[in-house]
């Protein structure tokens, strides 16, 4: 494939005014970045001194931790202003284009990363291969799917016409080219607005006519891309760490929702972005219960565009306590953090033009600016001021307290784990060195390792049993959950006719109680109970496997290894039931039902009918959450198990190479570079435990 | 230049016009500045109030109950109604607007504690809709969705009103915006409009200002289209269920509206229409004049006219 290589980049002329402003925030950050160098530094050391297959471990931990990159995703409805804050939070100032109409039609990830370096390679598209675009026009993805069971013939039929009429066009477009790209990648050096535009704005549908038709112009590729990575530097951000902006819900090109939605699952942390005009509408709540399946915590509101305000100091408490009532009432989530901000002053600042605000916009920043302004503002110079006042340090700091504590943390301690396994064991095999004389201490070695392959096997089964016995009784509990559900719901719906008669049925506030709500609530405690179980019995069944090879090392080198502290492997994280949070007919108390009700009316099987549509319509939902589900579960616990086991092989290979005959000169030598060796190792148990514990 | 377009009423009610749209679109803000005054409370987060029935009238104020009972409230308690309680809330006010059609100011679609069961019945008595969308975020599939769902129950009079027209920041994104709203729609409104509310209602007397906020073209048309409807009426939308040809309900009532436009070349240096300053705030849309031959048929039509509960 031939590839402009005439692009410029013009982000590199930066700007000088914005380092001094933009490390407000990210203080938590900085400090886990502090600490995730000492952490690889102390790898670095150990690995220095410890035998082969124990280095290798450590390569195999440092390599995980300079991949490990802690991913933010922006999610909202179109036009919230996604794209601006992205831009934003990585510190290039309206970097991502954006438009009057949403036009942002593929994930967008920006990987940003410490320091001045450009990356080698700066951007990275991926087109969809022929099987995507197939499946895209057979099932219309997952809310044609939603569509088609909803009975809404021509919706589902809108969206395979809006997905074959775009195929059509790029396949006119790009003429014979079409083919060759699918599933392929294009890679740059370097990258600018422009050729952002060609890969991921989908631009204006309508105005591809004859004389518009310029081959190289904006949207070229976009409608066949899937994805965009984009590597950049950021002389202020700590840490790396990938932003995504996603195209927005409630499009009414209804593929973007689709890619939207799809993304949710790649970030523990989600901004849900909404518009101080008009925040938290019945779309925004969807999304927000989409995401809060996968935990509360994780969630932060950013109320974007209070610029628009036109009186922010009495405007945002109200709209503050509106969004925060109805997320109660609604949700039942009481401790979602919401921000304010707007991306377009955090914009303005970052390209230092702020002097361009326009007249609104500047009325309600000051209007903003007196209320919340602080005593060291006066040391501030203006720019720094309206940064402050855009809410991004703010939500920078939001975001990084979140990105450390729940990502982050988790991860380095797991790494310090397995690093002091390997060093705590080294402290063994140095030990079994000296004393390798100690004829108390012999051992038949074929045996050590045959009785080591039993343990293993043996426990992995036990483990792979019982958690199953766990998941039966899980899936028996969900069947049942579901069972009272769809029995209650046509129960009431008995009644309800029996009592107003069909016609004036849905007008009733009735159908409150088939609200899929109540079966989400059933479920997913059931699934909690499930993942509390599995977490415990899985951490007993590692504590059996540990102490059993404990047990083995002693048999095999004696008193020698009585020192080595073998750490017990962390269970899993149990995933979230996110598929709880998918959108199902029921969920549209309003039009929906409407529609449903006047097809139905007048028939007195409708109970019958009601009862099967519950059935269908969750039936997807209950198939994921029994199987598909737990099966990565119990797939997740083996491995973490078997992880653990091939570690211990390791070092059991290890202790077993070591040699047994040693001459007197040698040892005395020996000992002086073992002395260096065990105070590194002794240094850098001191650096892991407490990350560790 | 006036036009004069005299009017025999076809129908036995006057055009109701229903405002819609999403919460915080701007509907209230457009009822403010038809009726030349802001009656209803106004709030950044979504207005929560049941629908507003305004006709023309001595003002007062009624909640009505679903079986059809009224009852008489101030404007000060209006906010502590009962949603579920109250069908809708009559309302009287002598704007000129009224002479001419009813106004329903609805609530606000996708609004999570606005249930659409609480205003979906009242859809049936409607004749037209202006349809207010935010020019920021205009026209999101929830809009496309539920305009699918409600526009075969009009009369097809149907306006799209881009509110807040004045956030798009320069004339390239304003042509952007309604040319994607062209296509998007196409069909499925009678016109489109764009409106910088708040800048019409401060445009008070001087006409350029009210010309560019978009509102002169937009309220030239409104009128031009409700005389029209009820001069031709076809259709009127649902059937009505007054008795028929009972003499009570076939009062005439004539209108006549003169849409007047200053001369673009003298219109800054004049000071429009003293003849007309009558008893409303300076806010009132000074370019429609509508002269009443003869009044509305009661200050306060029966119950009955809006359904029987």
């Amino acid at each position: 494939m031939k590839i402009d290589t005439r692009i410029t980049r013009a982000i590199d002329q930066g700007n000088g005014m914005r380092a001094e402003c933009l490390t407000s925030g990210l203080e938590h950050l900085a400090e886990f970045a502090d600490r995730v160098e000492t952490v690889e530094q102390t790898l670095d050391e150990l690995a220095g001194v410890v035998g082969d297959s124990n280095a290798k471990s450590l390569q195999r931990l440092r390599k995980q931790l300079a991949e490990f990159e802690p991913s933010v995703t922006l999610l909202g409805q179109v036009k919230s202003g996604k794209t601006a804050l992205v831009s934003a939070l990585a510190g290039w100032p309206d970097l991502l284009p954006s438009d009057v109409n949403p036009w942002t039609s593929v994930v967008t990830s920006l990987h940003v990363r410490p320091g001045t370096e450009h990356p080698e390679i700066a951007a990275r598209f991926r087109f969809v291969s022929e099987e995507e675009w197939d499946r895209l026009i057979l099932k219309g993805g997952r809310i044609g799917e939603l569509a088609g069971r909803a009975g809404a013939e021509s919706d589902l039929k809108r969206i395979q016409s809006q997905i074959e009429h775009m195929r059509e066009k790029s396949r006119r477009r790009l003429g014979r080219q079409f083919e060759l790209l699918m599933g392929q990648t294009h890679e740059y050096e370097h990258f600018d607005k422009n050729l952002l535009e060609r890969y991921i704005c989908l631009g204006d549908d309508f105005e591809v006519d004859a004389e518009h038709h310029d081959e190289t112009v904006q949207g070229q590729f976009a409608d066949i891309t899937r994805s965009a990575d984009l590597y950049l530097n950021s002389p202020t951000l700590p840490f790396r760490m990938c932003l995504r902006d996603t195209p927005g819900v409630n499009d009414t090109f209804m593929m973007r929702e689709q890619v939207t939605i799809g993304a949710i699952r790649e970030s523990k942390v989600c901004v849900v972005v909404l518009s101080a005009s008009q925040a938290l509408t019945t779309v925004d709540m969807g999304l927000i219960r989409l995401i809060s399946n996968i935990d509360t915590r994780e969630i932060i509101i950013f109320v974007n565009r209070i610029d628009e305000l036109t009186n922010p100091v009495s405007q945002i408490p109200e709209i503050e306590a509106s969004v925060r009532e109805t997320l109660r009432t609604h949700l039942e989530v009481d401790d979602v953090e919401v921000l304010f901000g707007s991306a377009y002053w955090a914009n303005k600042a970052l390209a230092g033009e702020i002097d361009a605000l326009g007249d609104k916009s500047a009325t309600a920043l000051l209007n903003w600016a007196e209320f919340s302004i602080e005593p060291d503002f006066d040391t501030r110079t203006p720019q720094e001021m309206v940064w402050e006042l855009s809410g991004l340090p703010a939500l920078l700091r939001s975001i990084s307290s979140r990105v450390v504590d729940k990502v982050g943390e988790r991860f380095l301690q797991k790494t310090a784990m397995s690093a002091m396994n390997v060093a705590t064991a080294q402290q063994a095999a140095n030990t079994v060195q000296i004393d390798a004389n100690d004829p108390s201490s012999s051992c038949d070695r074929q045996d050590l390792k045959l009785e080591f392959e039993r343990v293993f096997q043996l426990n992995l089964r036990a483990l792979e049993n019982e958690i199953e016995a766990i998941l039966s009784d899980f899936r028996d509990r969900a069947d049942r959950a579901h069972a009272t559900f769809v029995t209650t719901a046509s129960q009431s719906l008995v009644k309800q006719l029996e009592r107003y008669g069909s016609e004036t049925f849905w007008e009733c506030n009735v159908l409150r109680e088939c609200n899929p709500e109540s079966l989400r609530i059933l479920l997913r405690s059931a699934y909690r109970v499930m993942g509390t179980r599995i977490q415990s019995t899985a951490k007993a069944r590692y504590e059996t496997a540990v102490s059993e090879i404990a047990h083995l090392l002693h048999a095999g080198f004696g008193d020698v290894v009585e020192g080595i502290q073998i750490g017990v492997p962390n269970p899993a994280d149990i995933p979230p039931p996110a598929m709880l949070g998918q959108t199902i007919a029921l969920d549209f108390n309003d039009s929906w039902w409407a529609s449903w009700w006047r097809r139905m009316r007048g028939q007195r099987a409708m109970a019958n009918h009601f009862e099967k549509l519950i059935t269908s319509e969750t039936q997807d939902l209950m198939g994921q959450l029994k199987f598909e589900q737990t099966e990565a579960i119990k797939t997740d616990a083996a491995n973490i198990l078997r992880a653990f086991l091939d570690e211990q092989r390791d070092i059991l290979m290890e202790l077993m190479t070591r040699p047994s005959n040693t001459s007197g000169v040698q040892d005395l030598f020996l000992t002086e570079t073992e002395v260096a060796k065990r105070t590194t190792i002794e240094k850098s148990l001191s650096v892991f435990q407490p990350i560790a514990a | 230049m006036t036009s004069q377009i005299a009017l025999e009423p076809q129908q036995d009610h006057k055009p109701r016009v229903a405002l819609l749209g999403e919460f915080s679109s701007g509907k209230s803000t457009l009822s403010n500045l038809l009726l030349g005054e802001a009656p209803l409370p106004m709030k950044v987060t979504a207005t929560r109030l049941p629908p507003v029935w305004i006709s023309y009238g001595e003002p007062a104020a009624y909640a009505v109950s679903h079986d059809g009972t009224e009852r008489e409230v101030t404007l000060d308690d209006i906010n502590d109604l009962c949603l579920t309680d109250t069908r809708f809330i009559r309302l009287y006010r002598t704007a000129d607007t009224l002479q001419v059609c009813d106004l329903i100011d609805m609530p606000g679609i996708s609004d999570p504690n606005m249930s659409v069961e609480n205003w979906q019945p009242l859809l049936a008595e409607i004749d037209c809709v202006i349809w207010c969308t935010h020019a920021t975020q205009a026209w999101r599939q929830s809009e496309a969705a539920m305009w699918d769902e409600i526009s075969a129950s009009t009369n097809g009079n149907n306006i799209l009103l881009v509110t807040q027209f004045d956030k798009l920041k320069n004339e390239f994104e304003r042509a952007r915006v309604m040319k994607r709203l062209k296509i998007e729609t196409k069909g499925k409104f009678e016109e489109i409009f764009s409106i910088s509310l708040l800048q019409a209602i401060e445009a008070g007397d001087d006409f350029s200002i009210w010309e560019k906020s978009g509102a002169a073209g937009f309220i030239d048309h409104l009128i031009s289209l409700i005389l029209n409807t009820s001069h031709d009426a076809p259709q009127t939308g649902p059937e009505s269920q007054e008795p028929v040809g009972g003499a009570s309900s076939s009062v005439i009532v004539e209108h006549v509206a003169e849409v007047v436009q200053d001369d673009p070349s003298i219109s800054d240096m004049q000071i429009p229409d003293e003849l007309d300053q009558a008893d409303v705030g300076y806010v009132r849309p000074r370019r429609v004049r509508i002269k009443t031959k003869i009044r509305p048929r009661t200050p306060r039509p029966p119950s009955r006219a809006v359904g029987n509960g």
